[in-house]
C-alpha cells in the first residue's frame, strides 16, 4: 500500500478513536475501551507495515499545502524517517499495553469512556509530533500534547489534588512553551521563512535560537528548572503514568532536540548536557527520599530524561529513549499492579495503597509482578544482560569521546557515572522496600493479596522480554553491536567499544546495590525540599500579588482619574450653571430688576396723587427760575 | 443587481419600526420578528462570503448614490455619498456580525420585560453595526458608528443590572469622545482630499461621471498636485478610497504630507493620525482607555453582553485597517512601536487583571482587553501574517467571546450570582456546561485546532519578524500565553473541578437547556472549523491585505 496512506492511518485512527469514544459515552461505558484497544492495536498493525514497508527509502517527504499568508505558503507534511518509524511503532505499542492494562485497573469507573477516549487524543497528539515534517505544525501537536495531559492527569477532577496537578503541568509546560514559540519565530527568521525540519541546518542559526526551542524540551520532557510537575502528575492513574513517562510526553522532549539536533551550535550543546545533568542529579537525588512507589518512579524518570539529554540528542539519546520507554512503562505498569492487588486486597480501609511504607513482603503473594520488577529495576540500573545496559553505556561512550576534544563533557561523564550509582541504591531500596521484608499494612493480612488476571499480566511479561538485552543486540554486553544504530543511522560510524567504561560503569552500578542492600534497616525520615515552595515563593505569589496590585491600579488610578476628569466636567458644569445664572444670566436680570425699581420709583412719582404733582411742579419751576436768574 | 448591503442596513431597521408600532398584543411575537430579521440577515451575510470574489482587488457589492451636494463657493464643493462597499477586511466583520447578532437574538429570548423597547432597539443596533463595516464614505461610516451609541446606551441602561445608570454613561462618555476625536480628524480630512472624478466634472472636462477614465485620474491629480484647479471646482469628499490615495489631497491644505503646519514636534498628520487611533482605541479597548469595558459588561444582560463583545469591540480594530492605517500610511510605519507597545502590554495587563478577578464576568471582559491587544500588536506589525493574523483574531474572539458570555449567562440566569467563589465543582452536576465551558476556555487560551491559535500564533509571529518592531515587544505580548492558560486554567479549577459546592441549591441548577445548546453547539463548530480550516477565512483576507500592505513601501 502507498505508505501515505498508511501515514494518514496512523495518524487518524486514534483521532477517530477519541470521537467514538466520546460520542458512545457513558451509556457505553463497558465497550468504548474494548473499542479504542482495538484502534490502537490496528494502529499499531498498520504502524509496523509501514516499518516493513519495503517500497519506504530511508527517509520520506510528503508535503501538503496548508493556507498560505498572501504568497507565503503555510505547509504541513510527513517525515518519515527511521526515527519516525521507531516512534511510531514505540507510541503505539505502549498505548495498546496501556489500554490493555486498564482494561482492569479502570474496570470500575464510571467515566471509563472518557479516560479511554483521552488516550487516544493523547496518542493522535503524540504521533503528530512525530509524524510532521514542520516546527510550526509540531508546536500545534505539542500544544495538544498538553491538553491531553491536563485531561489525563486531572481524570479524576473531584480529587483536588489532581486538578492542581493538572493545572502546574500545563502551565508548566506553557512556560516552556514560550521559548518553543519564540525559537520558532527566530527559525522563521532565519531560515529564509520556513520551518521545515528537513532544511534545518541549511543556514547558520544564533545559540539563542536552539536554546529557546529547547525551551519546549524542558518543558516537556521535565528539565531542570521546569521538572516539578512530573512527580506532580502521579495524581493521574497509574497506566496514565507509564503512557506519560514512557512513549508520550516526556518523550517529546527528547524527540523534539533529535529534531533539532542540526541547528544546535556547541555553546547550545553545552547548555542543554549541563541542563541534562544538573537534572539527572537532581532527580535521582530526589528519588532516593520518597515513600509513594509511584513518586520515586517519576524522580528517575526526571533522572533518566536529563540522561537522555546527556546524549544530545544523538542517536544514544533516541536509543535510551526507546529502552527507557519499555522498562519506564513496566514499571509503572506493575507498580500499578502492586497498588492494583492491595487496593483490592483492602477495599475496605482507608490507607494509601501507594505507600511503600506500608509494603513489604510482597514477593510471595505477587510473584510474578516481583520477577518483572526486578527485571526492570535491573534494566533501569543499567546491569549487563539488560537494555538500560546498552543505552546508558552509549551515552557515557559518547561524552567520553567528546571529552577527548573538550574537557568539560569528561566531568560530565563522571557525573553521569555519579548519577549510575544512585540509581542503582534507590531502585534497590525501592525493590527491598516494596518485595522484602515483613508486610508492614496492619490493617489486613498479606495472604488476601493476589496477582491481577492475564490482561495485567501479558503487558508485563511483554515489557519485560524488551528489556533485556538481547532483543536489541547479540552481544548484550557490547553496546558496538547494537542492530538499533543500523536501523536509525545507516551512515553512523561505528562505535568505539570502550571495555573500561563499561567495566566501571557496571561496578558503579553493583556498589550502588550495595550500598542499598548495607543500609536496608535505615530509614529516611527527612526529605529535601522541593521546588515548589521556592516557586511558589518568587514566582506564583509575585504574579498574583501583581494582579492585585493592577487590578487597583486599574481601579484606583485609571478608573479614578476618569471619574475624575468627569467630576472636573461636573464641577465646571455646575460652576458654569452659577456664573450662568449668577452673571451671564444676571445681566438681563439685574438689567430687569433695575428697570423695574426705577419702574417702581418712577411709578411712585406717578402716583395718581395731585399733591405731589403741583408741589414737583412748584418745586421745578422754583429751579428753572434760579437757573434763569443766575 | 440586489442592493444586498442596503437590505442588510435597512431591513432591521424598517423591522425597528414595525416593532415599534405594531399594538401591544402583539408583544409575543417581536422576539420572534428579530429573530426571524437577524435569521434573514445571517443567511444574506453567508450570502456575501460564498458568492465573494477572492481574488478580486476592488470594492464588491458596490451602490453608489450622490447624497448631498453643496456648492460652498471659494471653499469648492461639498459631497456626501451613499456609497457601500466590502472587500477582504470588512466581509469577515459583516460575517461576523451575522452570526453575533442571530446568537444575541436567540439570547434576547430571556428578556421578558418591556420587549417592544428591548427588540426595537436590538434590530436598530443590528443596522447600524452593519452599516458601520460596509460603508466607504467616512460620514456614512460615522453617522453609523454614531448611531450604534444610542441603542446600546439604552439596552444597558435599562435592560442592565444594578449599576445600569453608571456602566451606561461611562460606555456612552468615553465612546463619544472617541467619536469626537474621529469626528475632527474627518473635518480635516474633508478639507483636504477631493473626489478627482466629481472635480473632472466640475470642470466641465467630462459630462457624466462614467465618462471617467484613469489617464483622466491622473491628469487631474497632476493639476491638483500644480495647484491649476480653481478652489471652487474642487469637489471635497468623504470617501475613504480617494482619502487613501496621497495624489487627492489639495496641496495647501493641512493634512497634505508635504504641509508643514506643525504643533510643536507633531506635525497636523501625526496628530490626526493619534487621534484617530485614539478614537478607535477606545472602542478596542486598549490600556488605558479601557475600564468601561468590564463595567458595561458586567451591567449588561447576557445578549447586550455578547453582542458587545462579539462584534462592537471589532469596530475598532476595523478602524484602524479601514480608516487610519490606509490614509496616514507614513504615520502608521513611524508610530509602530508605540501602537505594537500599547498592544502588547494589554494583553499582559489585561491578563494580569483577568487573574485579579472574582466575578467571572468581569474576568472574561478583562480577558477580550488581553485578547483585543493582539490585535493591536498584529496591526502594528504592518506584515502580512500579523494584518491577516489580526482580521483572524478579531473574527476568532468574535466567536469565542460570544461564547464566553453566553455561558456566563447559563449561570447567572438560573442564581444571578457570578462569584467565582459561590460554584465549586461544577462538573459533576453540569456535565454538558462544563464540557462546553472547558471547551471554550481552552480555545481561548489559544490551543491549536481552535481558531484563536491561528489569530494570536501569526499576529506574534507577524510582530516578532517585522523590522519595525524591536523583539521585546513580542516576547511582552508572548507572555500572554502563559498568562491566560493561568486564569483560564484557575477559574475551571476553583469553579468546576473538586468537590461539588455552592452557595445555591442543587435544584437551581439544571444542566444546559436546549435554546442554551442550540447557541452553544454551533458556535463551538465554527471555533473549531476556523482552527482546523484557516483558509476559510484567509481566502478573503489575503488579496485585500496585500493590496493594503502595498501602501506601506
Amino acid at each position: 500500500m502507498n505508505p501515505v496512506i498508511l501515514i494518514w492511518l496512523i495518524l487518524l485512527t486514534p483521532l477517530v478513536g477519541f470521537g467514538v469514544g466520546m460520542t458512545l459515552g457513558r451509556k457505553q461505558n463497558a465497550v468504548v475501551g474494548l473499542i479504542t484497544t482495538g484502534f490502537s492495536g490496528l494502529a499499531l498493525v498498520t504502524a509496523l507495515a509501514l516499518l516493513f514497508n519495503n517500497s519506504l527509502p530511508q527517509t520520506h517527504h510528503w508535503v501538503f499545502d496548508w493556507f498560505s499568508f498572501g504568497s507565503m505558503p503555510v505547509r504541513f507534511g510527513f517525515l518519515a524517517d527511521p526515527l519516525t518509524l521507531m516512534m511510531l511503532v514505540l507510541v503505539n505499542f505502549i498505548a495498546l499495553l496501556v489500554q490493555l492494562f486498564s482494561q482492569d485497573y479502570m474496570h470500575d469507573d464510571p467515566d471509563k469512556y472518557r479516560y479511554f477516549s483521552f488516550l487516544q487524543l493523547f496518542v493522535f497528539s503524540m504521533l503528530g509530533i512525530v509524524l510532521t515534517d514542520n516546527l510550526f505544525v509540531m508546536y500545534a501537536f505539542w500544544e495538544l500534547v498538553g491538553l491531553s495531559s491536563y485531561l489525563l492527569i486531572g481524570f479524576w477532577y473531584q480529587k483536588a489534588t489532581a486538578v492542581q496537578a493538572a493545572k502546574k503541568a500545563f502551565l508548566v509546560n506553557r512556560v516552556g512553551d514560550l521559548g518553543f514559540l519564540l525559537g520558532i519565530f527566530g527559525v522563521y527568521f532565519y531560515n529564509n521563512g520556513s520551518t521545515d525540519i528537513t532544511t534545518l541546518g541549511t543556514t547558520a542559526m544564533p545559540t539563542v535560537v536552539g536554546l529557546l526551542l529547547f525551551g519546549g524540551c524542558m518543558g516537556k520532557s521535565a528539565q531542570f528548572p521546569l521538572h516539578t510537575w512530573l512527580p506532580d502528575a502521579m495524581e493521574g492513574p497509574t497506566p496514565v503514568s507509564a503512557l506519560i513517562h514512557a512513549a508520550t510526553m516526556v518523550a517529546a522532549g527528547i524527540f523534539l532536540v533529535a529534531r533539532i539536533h542540526p541547528i544546535l551550535t556547541v555553546d547550545a550543546q553545552v547548555v542543554i548536557a549541563t541542563v541534562g545533568c544538573i537534572t539527572m542529579l537532581l532527580g535521582s537525588a530526589y528519588a532516593i527520599f520518597q515513600t509513594d512507589i509511584k513518586k520515586t518512579l517519576a524522580y528517575s524518570t526526571v533522572s533518566q530524561l536529563g540522561l537522555m539529554l546527556l546524549g544530545l540528542g544523538t542517536e544514544a539519546s533516541v536509543f535510551h529513549l526507546l529502552t527507557h520507554a519499555f522498562f519506564k512503562a513496566g514499571l509503572f505498569l506493575s507498580a500499578g499492579a502492586v497498588i492494583h492487588a492491595l487496593h483490592h486486597a483492602g477495599h475496605h480501609h482507608e490507607f494509601d495503597a501507594q505507600d511503600t511504607r506500608l509494603m513489604g513482603g510482597l514477593r510471595k503473594k505477587l510473584p510474578f509482578t516481583f520477577a518483572c520488577y526486578l527485571i526492570f529495576s535491573a534494566s533501569l540500573a543499567g546491569l549487563p544482560l539488560f537494555s538500560g545496559f546498552l543505552s546508558k553505556d552509549t551515552i557515557l561512550a559518547n561524552l567520553f569521546h567528546l571529552g577527548e576534544s573538550n574537557p568539560y563533557f569528561t566531568y560530565l561523564g563522571f557525573a553521569v557515572l555519579l548519577g549510575v550509582f544512585l540509581t542503582a541504591f534507590y531502585m534497590t531500596r525501592q525493590v527491598l522496600t516494596v518485595f522484602f521484608g515483613e508486610f508492614r499494612n496492619t490493617l489486613f493480612a498479606v495472604s488476601t493479596v493476589h496477582e491481577g488476571s492475564w490482561k495485567l499480566k501479558m503487558p508485563l511479561a511483554l515489557l519485560a522480554i524488551l528489556s533485556t538485552g538481547f532483543v536489541f543486540s547479540w552481544n548484550p554486553f557490547n553496546a558496538g553491536h547494537v542492530w538499533f544504530w543500523h536501523f536509525l543511522n545507516p551512515m553512523m560510524e561505528e562505535i568505539a567499544e570502550n571495555h573500561t567504561i563499561a567495566l566501571v560503569s557496571v561496578v558503579v552500578g553493583l556498589a550502588g546495590i550495595l550500598t542499598a542492600y548495607l543500609t536496608r534497616n535505615k530509614v529516611i525520615t527527612y526529605s529535601l525540599p522541593t521546588f515548589d515552595g521556592l516557586y511558589d515563593f518568587l514566582l506564583v505569589q509575585p504574579t498574583l500579588t501583581l494582579a492585585k496590585q493592577l487590578q487597583r491600579f486599574d481601579v484606583q488610578i485609571v478608573d479614578f482619574a476618569v471619574n475624575s476628569l468627569v467630576s472636573l466636567q461636573v464641577a465646571l458644569a455646575t460652576l458654569a450653571a452659577w456664573l450662568d445664572s449668577t452673571f451671564i444670566d444676571g445681566v438681563p436680570n439685574g438689567l430687569a430688576t433695575g428697570a423695574g425699581i426705577i419702574g417702581k420709583v418712577t411709578r411712585s412719582v406717578q402716583g395718581g396723587k395731585v399733591q405731589v404733582y403741583i408741589v414737583s411742579a412748584l418745586l421745578g419751576l422754583g429751579l428753572l427760575i434760579l437757573l434763569l436768574v443766575m | 443587481m440586489m442592493p444586498i448591503l442596503s437590505i442588510l442596513i435597512f431591513l432591521p431597521l424598517i423591522f425597528a419600526l414595525v416593532i415599534a408600532v405594531l399594538p401591544q398584543h402583539y408583544t409575543t411575537y417581536f422576539k420572534w420578528i428579530t429573530l426571524g430579521v437577524t435569521g434573514v440577515e445571517l443567511v444574506l451575510c453567508s450570502y456575501l462570503y460564498f458568492s465573494f470574489d477572492k481574488t478580486a482587488l476592488s470594492y464588491q457589492f458596490q451602490e453608489q448614490l450622490d447624497w448631498i451636494t453643496l456648492p460652498l463657493g471659494a471653499l469648492g464643493v461639498g459631497s456626501i455619498d451613499y456609497l457601500l462597499g466590502i472587500d477582504g477586511i470588512s466581509l469577515p466583520m459583516v460575517l461576523l456580525a451575522g452570526i453575533v447578532m442571530f446568537v444575541g437574538a436567540i439570547s434576547s429570548f430571556e428578556i421578558k420585560d418591556k420587549q417592544r423597547g428591548y427588540f426595537g432597539l436590538y434590530l436598530l443596533l443590528t443596522g447600524s453595526v452593519i452599516g458601520c463595516f460596509v460603508a466607504l464614505d467616512m460620514f456614512l461610516f460615522y453617522l453609523f458608528f454614531e448611531f450604534m451609541l444610542l441603542p446600546m446606551y439604552f439596552l444597558i441602561g435599562i435592560w442592565g443590572g444594578p449599576r445600569k445608570e453608571y456602566a451606561s454613561i461611562k460606555f456612552f462618555i468615553y465612546t463619544l469622545v472617541g467619536s469626537l476625536f474621529i469626528l475632527l480628524v474627518m473635518i480635516g480630512l474633508y478639507l483636504s482630499v477631493i473626489d478627482p472624478v466629481e472635480t473632472a466634472v466640475q470642470m466641465g472636462l467630462i459630462m457624466d461621471k462614467s465618462q471617467v477614465t484613469p489617464e483622466l485620474i491622473t491628469q487631474i491629480q497632476q493639476l491638483l498636485a500644480e495647484g491649476k484647479i480653481l478652489p471652487e471646482q474642487l469637489v471635497h469628499t468623504f470617501d475613504l478610497r480617494f482619502m487613501a490615495d496621497a495624489a487627492n489631497f489639495v496641496g495647501d491644505s493641512w493634512l497634505h504630507k508635504a504641509a508643514e503646519v506643525a504643533m510643536g514636534d507633531f506635525s497636523i498628520r501625526a496628530i490626526a493620525f493619534l487621534l484617530l487611533i485614539a478614537g478607535f482605541a477606545i472602542k478596542l479597548p486598549a490600556i488605558p482607555v479601557h475600564t468601561w469595558l468590564p463595567d458595561a459588561h458586567v451591567e449588561a444582560p447576557t445578549p447586550v453582553s455578547v453582542v458587545l463583545a462579539g462584534i462592537l469591540l471589532k469596530i475598532g480594530g476595523y478602524g484602524f485597517l479601514r480608516i487610519a492605517y490606509p490614509i496616514f500610511p507614513e504615520q502608521a510605519t513611524h508610530y509602530a512601536s508605540l501602537i505594537a507597545c500599547i498592544g502588547a502590554v494589554s494583553i499582559v495587563y489585561g491578563a494580569y487583571n483577568a487573574l485579579a478577578m472574582k466575578d467571572l464576568k468581569k474576568m472574561i471582559a478583562y480577558s477580550s482587553v488581553s485578547h483585543m491587544g493582539f490585535v493591536m500588536l498584529g496591526v502594528a506589525s504592518i506584515t502580512s501574517q500579523g494584518v491577516n493574523g489580526a482580521v483572524y483574531q478579531m473574527f476568532s474572539h468574535g466567536i469565542l467571546s460570544a461564547m464566553l458570555f453566553l455561558l456566563v449567562g447559563v449561570l447567572y440566569s438560573r442564581t444571578h450570582d457570578r462569584q467565582i467563589d459561590s460554584y465549586q465543582g461544577l462538573a459533576s452536576k453540569m456535565p454538558v456546561y462544563t464540557g462546553f465551558v472547558a471547551l471554550t476556555f481552552f480555545a481561548s487560551l489559544g490551543l491549536p485546532a481552535f481558531s484563536g491559535f491561528i489569530g494570536e500564533f501569526f499576529t506574534l509571529a507577524g510582530a516578532f519578524n517585522t523590522p519595525l518592531l524591536p523583539k521585546w515587544i513580542t516576547v511582552l505580548g508572548a507572555f500572554g500565553i502563559v498568562l491566560g492558560a493561568g486564569y483560564f486554567l484557575w477559574t475551571l479549577q476553583r469553579m468546576f473541578f473538586g468537590n461539588f459546592w455552592s452557595k445555591y441549591e442543587l435544584s437551581l441548577l439544571p444542566d444546559l437547556n436546549v435554546r442554551e445548546k442550540i447557541m452553544l453547539f454551533p458556535l463551538a463548530i465554527l471555533a473549531i472549523a476556523f482552527g482546523i480550516f484557516p483558509q476559510l477565512l484567509l481566502d478573503v483576507t489575503n488579496e485585500t491585505v496585500s493590496q493594503f500592505l502595498t501602501l506601506f513601501v
